[in-house]
């Protein structure tokens, strides 16, 4: 008789050294492995879940100005170093890996009222209260140096934002006017006009580089052209816009933070009315910066948070915020995408993580491959309820909770009161009026 | 006269610098370059009129600074006379130029008529076009004039910009993004330029430098000092030429050997390898005793070398009585004594070489010859934890010399054959000792393991069967064939009917609320912190009752009213309006029952007036159906599919004989059948011509996505993203990572620079400078109407699909929404299923 012996060949299943992995067959057939949604499932609520557990923003706080910080600016070749103005005219320099302040100049009498890094970091601009355009070293001082600006241009009026060519040495200054210097003169190179009011904030943009974009107090959102030197278009909104922000990947998009409490995307090529209305704050909104990838920004508001939105969703896909966190005057995201700074009242400034729940530092690559995976199952089954609650939820203040409940009933009542004199009303002598076209005045050529 | 040229000529400079001033003082306000471009000129004039009027310049000269002193004085520019300083090539004695004096005249000039234009002409010709226009145009006032400006600007701006919309639609539509766009090389600086950048300052830095200085180390790049420079330089003829010849040597002699193996090859007489090989053996033997004798530790080393050989030996077939030859000696065998012979000769030599030769401990090594007769076979010996490595290796088999050619070298009688030998067999050698190295590291390798696991050997045997053996047992098998998940269950259910009302509802949540109220909110916030996982898992129990209520009202009346019914007996207000409703049904249908039996009594009523002959055309017409017998069917056939089934855990052949076409006896069957619990009495029971189906599962309704979802347009579309499972339990290794790529890649500690037109070399701004207006708007549309369709499908399915399955409606029960029946889904388990089912929630039969 015959007998058969179970008998496996060692090289199937032995490994070649102990340092390899151990070899695991695996039939793939679907038959043996029925449940696949539901499992799947369970494995994206916990995902979830532990998304929503381990999601601790808040790294630091660079504590050491003795004012509110009113404006920062990044590095624009180092990660680690940051610069940050105060309103008692003090401008620091810190070391985010340190998380140390490592030189602290005290710049201007009265506030600073913007800074900006020249392009290849060798150097900074900052204005102030008292009138002055100051350029200083990156470098601190060597021994025995004094701490001194290179070049301090006067002005005739008070400058309120600053901000530097992205290729060129050129930099523009808003007050009364939009002024563009060259780096080696003391008087402006041109000086953009169109009315009278004062402007807050002044951008260039940084794809096509002659492109600058202003807003003024009077409610308006203007337009530049460097190379015509000539001011392009206006838009005029219902209330004032605090500052604007481009997108840094896509040459005409550009997100104005308003004090309406919302925040305006707009195309520069249809002016008309937004590309976007992002809505969450309950206050008015002070600063914006986009994400060096250009699919999100992040938003300071006056309410005590900081949400981040991405760009094509309405609403913040995420709010931070701490007990002591006061009004948000400055945001800044850093250029490589991970980290959010923010400058408030408190003369703190805050450093957050971008993605709350992120884990930092090197992954192996089986925790890399596990990120990815838990990621895409919470995009998978982000429509299912339970697992939408969950991503969906957080923590807010009372205040904010209050005000926000407050504005929802608010608004419910305003579109209530629409609806109902529309319905007694003449048809068509109530126009509807999409929510995007709700908050442009006009658009001026 | 001499001396009076000199000064002359000496002062001559002066004075033009002079003339040049006050030129330039009359000239600047209207035009400096003017003056200085005519200085050369005057200079010219100057030294050609110098050499004539030398004496009477000087006069000139005082006369001039008279002038111009008087004109200083009096502070007013006086208008200036005409000077005459212009260059003239002829100048006559009288100070009088003529113009093309020494020209000659041509004939043709004369010839030319007199300039026959009346210059009256033009003059006439402007005059009537002044007379033709009316009024000169105003100028544009300054601010039209800006605004013009302004949008032909904006216009030749937003057309440059628009260049990126092929960019930027590619990069949003784009599945992965990997950030930084431009991967840049990371550059180090040379150590010279970094060196020669820095400079000692402090005084200890001085202090440093100065040290390192002294001894004078390179910091170029060979960072080598003058000597080791020179070191290297130098290497030396003679040597070069020693080696070369030693090359030479080597090749000529190789050359030698490799005639004559050649040749040793050729010899075809089998005796005089026989010869060969035994003498090489007897060799190798008497070589082995000495060295034993002489050093012990190459014997232990050529031991070693032995137990190799056995090793080839065990691994090939070559004495195994399997060969070609050896078939036919076996066959010879019975007849020939030699052949005989041969055989237990190979057999002997097979099992000599069969047997494990053992490595002795130092102080046992003085009989290493007895050792290979003292150790029993290895063949059979158990002690091996796998069975399946004693046995012949899977592995090629070697070639016949390979055993051979250990033994070659040792041969003293046929040292010239032993370099041919060698230069042969090294090639097939070394391939075969790799394979041999190569099996006798795994080997050892997986010795420990195997100790390891020598006495569970069994135990890992058996575990190991079972995931081949038992995959699924068959009743699970079966559970799994009725699972929720299966995917004729999702067709079903992607293909069941709407009810108009509800599909109403679905797609109409709320008197038009504008868009962006209408879009969901991202993040619900709450004034509680979640900050545990036992939060975090109480947070998905909660009721979705509480954040559906947060709806749009007439959905969250209806549901309220459906909440107050299944709790009615919690509050009495509301208790005697629920109640008012199901006693008022109940009343009615269980008043006629009987009316079940006549089924056209309602028509019949309603129709009391029409007229007999249209009834009697519809009876004729519809003459084969009996519409409520069906009925009846369908609802008993319902109750009966939802009847819990009794288990069945009857095994066939235990305790008992089995077999082909051998049933479990039935008293086995009695004992094994387990009844099932009966079944809560259905909703139903007193309707008698409605079914509600109770298959839905409220439990796992809580996690079933209720609306279709933005992006998709259909159900099934969705349903299919929910059923591909990306896991790598589902996928191979390589489609998980492609399953699982993440959208945006972002290198930490890397500065992600905006985007410029080098980043994207193909799709260049130039490139698509054509698309950039109208694209925009285009995209515009695309979207639009994607939305458009995405709310309109499910009212398009509603008005398409069975609004009352197969027609079959209900006489009666019209009035009353519970009425509504509502098409079965099939085999839906017990177990939540997630997805599958982007269903409106109000479909559901109460």
């Amino acid at each position: 008789m015959r007998v058969k012996v179970l008998s496996r060949n060692p090289d199937d299943y032995v490994r070649e050294t102990k340092l390899d992995l151990q070899r695991v067959p695996r039939n793939y057939d679907p038959a043996l492995h029925p449940f696949e949604v539901a499992r799947e499932y369970v494995r994206a609520l916990n995902a979830t879940k532990l998304e929503r557990v381990f999601a601790k923003p808040f790294l630091s706080s660079l504590d050491g100005h003795r004012d509110g910080v009113n404006c920062m600016a990044k590095h624009p070749k180092s990660l680690s170093t940051v610069l940050s103005g105060a309103c008692d005219g003090e401008v620091k320099i810190w070391n985010l890996t340190k998380r140390q302040c490592i030189r602290t100049i005290q710049a201007h009498e009265g506030f600073v009222r913007g800074m900006c890094a020249r392009f290849c970091g060798t150097s900074f601009f900052t204005v102030g209260d008292d009138k002055t355009v100051k350029q200083w070293k990156m470098e601190s001082p060597e021994y025995g140096e004094e701490e001194e600006p290179i070049h301090t241009i006067l002005g005739k009026t008070v400058y309120t934002g600053i901000d530097h060519h992205w290729k060129e040495p050129v930099f523009a200054t808003c007050g009364h006017q939009v002024d563009i210097w060259d780096e080696q003169r003391t008087s402006p190179k041109c000086s953009l006009t169109w009315g009278f009011d004062s402007i807050s904030s002044v951008k260039f943009n940084p794809i096509e580089t002659y492109l600058l974009g202003s807003c003024a107090s009077d409610r308006n959102i203007v337009l530049y052209d460097m190379r015509k030197s000539t001011p392009l278009k206006k838009v005029i909104l219902n209330m004032r816009t605090n500052t604007l922000c481009w997108n840094p990947m896509e040459a005409f998009i550009f997100t104005a933070a308003n004090e309406d409490y919302n925040l305006y995307t707009f195309d520069m090529r249809f002016l008309e009315s937004p590309v976007m209305v992002h809505m969450d704050h309950v206050s008015a909104v002070l600063d914006v910066d986009y994400s060096p990838t250009g699919k999100e920004f992040v938003s300071a508001s006056f309410d005590k948070s900081i949400r981040i939105f991405p760009v094509d969703k309405g609403h913040s896909r995420e709010v931070y915020h701490t007990k002591r966190m006061q009004h948000v005057i400055t945001v800044k995201w850093t250029s490589d995408n991970k980290y959010i700074l923010c400058g408030s009242d408190e003369m703190n400034i805050r450093l957050w993580k971008a993605n709350a729940s992120e884990k930092l530092g090197v992954l192996a690559p089986r925790e890399k491959a596990a990120m990815n995976y838990n990621q895409k199952l919470k995009e998978k089954f982000q429509f299912h309820p339970q697992i939408r609650r969950i991503a969906q939820h957080r923590h807010l203040p009372k205040s904010i909770y209050c005000q926000i409940k407050e504005q929802r009933i608010m608004r419910e009542a305003r579109r209530r009161k629409e609806l109902n004199r529309r319905k007694h009303s003449k048809p068509g002598s109530v126009p509807l009026v999409p929510e995007r076209k709700k908050h442009i005045v006009a658009v001026v050529k | 006269m001499a001396t009076h040229t000199s000064q002359g000529r000496a002062l001559r400079p002066r004075e033009r610098a002079r003339r040049d001033t006050r030129r330039r003082f009359a000239a600047v306000p209207a035009c400096g370059a003017m003056a200085e471009e005519e200085d050369p000129a005057a200079a010219a004039a100057a030294a050609g009129s110098g050499s004539d009027s030398e004496e009477g310049e000087d006069g000139e000269r005082r006369h001039r600074q008279l002038l111009e002193a008087i004109s200083a004085l009096s502070g007013r520019k006086r208008r200036k006379l005409a000077e005459r300083s212009e260059a003239s090539g002829q100048v006559s004695e009288f100070n009088v130029t003529c113009k093309g004096a020494g020209e000659k005249l041509v004939l043709s000039e004369l010839l030319q008529p007199i300039h026959p234009k009346s210059t009256l002409g033009s003059v006439r010709k402007e005059l009537a076009r002044v007379k033709r226009r009316a009024a000169v145009e105003l100028p544009l006032s300054k601010e039209e004039a800006k605004r013009v400006v302004r949008e032909a600007a904006y216009v030749t701006t937003s057309k440059d910009v628009g260049r990126w919309q092929q960019v930027v639609q590619q990069n949003r539509r784009a599945e992965q993004l990997v950030f930084p766009l431009r991967q840049d090389i990371a550059t180090v600086t040379p150590l010279e330029r970094a060196t020669s950048a820095w400079k000692a300052r402090t005084p200890l830095e001085q202090e440093i430098f100065g040290l390192l200085h002294k001894t004078q180390q390179p910091i170029t790049d060979p960072l080598l000092t003058a000597e080791e420079v020179a070191s290297v330089q130098a290497m030396s003829l003679e040597e070069a030429r020693c080696r070369r010849a030693e090359l030479q040597k080597a090749r000529a002699v190789q050359s030698y050997y490799e005639a004559k193996a050649r040749r040793a090859k050729r010899i075809k007489s089998k005796k005089y390898h026989r010869v060969l090989k035994k003498s090489r053996r007897r060799q190798a033997l008497k070589e082995f005793e000495q060295l034993h004798k002489s050093d012990p530790e190459a014997a232990l080393a050529r031991l070693e070398e032995l137990e190799q050989l056995r090793m080839q030996e065990r691994m090939s077939l070559k004495h195994q009585n399997k060969g070609k030859w050896a078939r036919s000696r076996a066959i010879m065998a019975k007849y020939d004594l030699e052949a005989r012979k041969a055989m237990q000769e190979q057999l002997a030599r097979n099992k000599e070489l069969m047997q494990k030769v053992r490595v002795e401990l130092p102080e046992e090594r003085e009989e290493p010859c007895e050792v290979p007769q003292g150790d029993t076979p290895a063949l059979p010996t158990p002690t091996g934890a796998n069975p399946w490595m004693l046995g012949k290796p899977s592995g090629p088999a070697p070639e016949p010399e390979a055993q051979e050619g250990p033994r070659d070298d040792t041969v003293p009688g046929a040292v010239e054959n032993k370099d041919e030998m060698e230069e042969e067999e090294k090639e097939e050698l070394s391939e075969e000792e790799a394979l041999l190295q190569d099996f006798e590291q795994k080997r050892r390798e997986r010795n420990p393991q195997r100790h390891s696991e020598e006495h569970g050997a069994d135990e890992t045997e058996a575990s190991a069967e079972q995931p081949r053996d038992s995959p699924v047992p068959p009743t699970c098998a079966e559970e799994l064939g009725d699972s929720p998940v299966s995917p004729a269950c999702a067709e079903k259910l992607g293909d069941n009917p709407v009810s108009p009302a509800c599909a109403e509802e679905l797609v109409s949540p709320g008197p038009e609320l504008p868009p962006q109220a209408q879009e969901q909110l991202l993040l619900s916030e709450q004034l509680h912190r979640v900050q545990t996982m036992e939060d975090v898992e109480n947070l998905a129990k909660e009721e979705p009752v509480e954040e559906q209520e947060k709806l749009v009202a007439p959905r969250a009346g209806k549901r309220a009213w459906q909440q107050e019914e299944g709790r009615a007996g919690d509050r009495q207000t509301e208790k005697t309006a629920a109640k008012r409703k199901i006693i008022s049904l109940e009343a009615v249908l269980d008043g006629n029952p009987q009316e079940m039996d006549c089924p056209s009594l309602p028509v019949v009523l309603e129709e009391e007036e029409g007229g007999m002959e249209q009834r009697g055309v519809i009876t004729e017409a519809f003459a084969g159906d009996d519409v409520v017998a069906d009925f009846r069917r369908e609802k008993r056939k319902a109750e009966e599919a939802t009847k819990p089934q009794p288990l069945n855990l009857v095994l066939p052949g235990w305790g008992e004989w089995g077999g082909s076409g051998l049933k479990p006896s039935a008293r086995k069957v009695k004992r094994f059948l387990i009844k099932a619990p009966p079944a809560p009495p259905r909703k139903d029971r007193h309707l008698p011509h409605v079914i509600l189906s109770e298959k839905r599962n409220i439990h796992a309704a809580a996690h079933q996505v209720s609306e279709l979802p933005f992006p998709f347009e259909r159900h099934q579309q969705f349903e299919q993203s929910m059923r591909t499972p990306v896991g790598p339990t589902w996928n191979t290794q390589r489609a998980f990572q492609k399953l699982t790529a993440p959208r945006v890649i972002t290198r930490s500690g890397h500065i992600i620079q905006p985007i410029s037109a080098e980043d994207v070399p193909d799709t260049a701004p130039g490139g698509g400078a054509r698309l950039g207006g109208e694209a925009m708007p285009r995209r515009k549309a695309e979207l639009k109407r994607k939305v458009v369709g995405g709310k309109a499908e499910p009212r398009g399915k509603a008005i398409g699909g069975k609004a009352v399955p197969k027609g079959k409606a209900v006489p009666k029960g019209k009035a009353e929404p519970k009425g509504k029946a509502v098409p079965g889904r099939k085999a839906v388990g017990g177990k939540p299923v997630p997805g599958e089912k982007a269903q409106p929630q109000h479909r559901r039969a109460r």
